[in-house]
């Protein structure tokens, strides 16, 4: 298994600096002169969509990013550029599904708010029910957290979570190990 | 003729499986209900759960055996029900069947995730491990907003010099992943042998030279001389 993930990640590396370069390429054909700041953001942008768009729509929080990124109009060209035509259809249609499942889940929430009040009816009878008590809502309460950090993570369920956040991590560090070589090539350049 | 959640197999569960055995339980309620029609390999929830409940009235029946041995094989054919043995001495409630079998599937996954994130090993319990992730998720995201701020800083325009970009890209394409960066690397010359990529006959040769093998350079084994660079550049040009 280490050996695919390594495949992997090698393929994913070789697409994300592709997609990297042509995103910066197009953010430095904009404007001529950017604060820190701005240019700070601009790069964390490009190696984001890059990122996302390498993984060519395969999960959810790459479709996630670049769904966010193109909310905002000042970024339509490089996400345009980067992900191509192909995907805006794909963003479209998991904006329908993601639109879906959570008209669905409020559904879901208003029969559960029913069910818990049947439920208190009943007696516990399970024994160390306190013990399992705190450790769903530890658990809850981490798997809150991680939805948070995982982007478009607020729309799935605990375990499509975890299935994301595996992927994410993955690509995370495929991202940083390619920036940390950059920062250090252009340190020894320089 | 019953197709098992897996309710034994540990390790030997495949991300990409279990999927197939919740195919089958939607597979039935779609075609009746008047729920909106997802792809069944959308593992959706929402569906998955009001399904389950019409799929517990019907099976607490036929299904809740006590036995000891629970088979292992998934079939391939078509099945409305998802038959789900229990175990010798447990719940056969229906609520309980699906629980256990939704905490089985996110212990699989737990597994792989501890794997994958180090030092997850040693960690049992869910809510510590998941503790882990979120803590090596954000240190990755802080890293990812450390460097680009650090990129930002080293160029006063994002106009990357693009020779500067093919020779870190080499260097970035030879480089082991994640653990092994944190040593600087003699080693990893070496590894980079059986590696496939083209300009690898050509790292080689370079290779042989003890001058190029400093603390600096071994992290990209950057090649100072101007000719192998512009070299490394064309052909990785043809690459792409």
């Amino acid at each position: 298994m280490q050996e695919t993930i390594m495949h992997n990640s090698r393929e994913l590396k070789k697409e994300f600096i592709k997609k990297w370069v042509q995103g910066l390429h197009i953010c430095c054909s904009s404007k001529k002169q950017m604060n820190l700041l701005e240019r700070k953001n601009k790069i964390k942008l490009s190696a984001d969509i890059a990122l996302a768009s390498a993984k060519n729509s395969t999960t959810c929080w790459s479709k996630a990013i670049i769904s966010k990124a193109e909310k905002d109009e000042q970024n339509m060209i490089l996400v345009n550029n980067l992900s191509g035509s192909g995907s805006k259809f794909m963003c479209a249609h998991q904006k329908v599904s993601c639109h879906k499942r959570i008209t669905s889940k409020k559904i879901l929430k208003k029969s559960y708010g029913f069910r818990k009040k049947m439920k208190k009816m009943e007696p516990c009878d399970h024994g160390s029910n306190l013990a399992t008590c705190i450790a769903k809502r530890l658990v809850k309460k981490r798997t809150q957290v991680l939805k948070r950090l995982v982007p478009g993570g607020e729309f799935m369920d605990e375990f499509s979570v975890i299935k994301e956040a595996l992927d994410y991590i993955l690509s995370l560090r495929v991202q940083v190990d390619v920036m940390k070589n950059l920062v250090n090539a252009t340190t020894i350049l320089n | 003729m019953e197709t098992d959640n897996s309710l034994e197999t540990t390790s030997s569960i495949l991300p990409n499986s279990s999927p197939n055995n919740f195919n089958l339980v939607k597979e039935e309620p779609i075609d009746s209900d008047s729920l909106h029609n997802s792809s069944p390999n959308l593992s959706d929830p929402i569906i998955s759960k009001s399904t389950k409940r019409k799929e517990r009235e019907k099976n607490v029946k036929s299904s809740a055996k006590k036995s000891k041995n629970v088979a292992n094989e998934t079939d391939g054919e078509e099945l409305p029900y998802v038959h789900v043995r229990a175990r010798r001495g447990q719940a056969t409630d229906s609520h309980s069947l699906a629980e256990r079998a939704r905490r089985e599937k996110i212990n699989a996954r737990m597994k792989l995730l501890q794997e994958l994130v180090p030092g997850c090993n040693k960690i049992s319990g869910t809510a510590m491990v998941l503790d882990e992730i979120i803590n090596h998720v954000q240190s990755l995201q802080h890293q990812v907003e450390f460097l680009s701020m650090r990129l930002a800083a080293v160029h006063p325009n994002i106009d990357i010099n693009l020779d500067n970009i093919f020779s870190a890209e080499s260097g970035s394409l030879m480089e082991c992943s994640f653990p092994a960066m944190v040593s600087p690397q003699p080693l990893s010359h070496q590894l980079w042998q059986p590696d496939g990529l083209t300009p690898q006959p050509l790292w080689g040769v370079e290779e042989m030279n003890p001058n190029f093998i400093t603390p600096e350079n071994s992290l990209l084994s950057y090649d100072s001389s101007g000719n192998s660079v512009s070299l490394y550049t064309n052909q990785l040009k043809m690459e792409l």
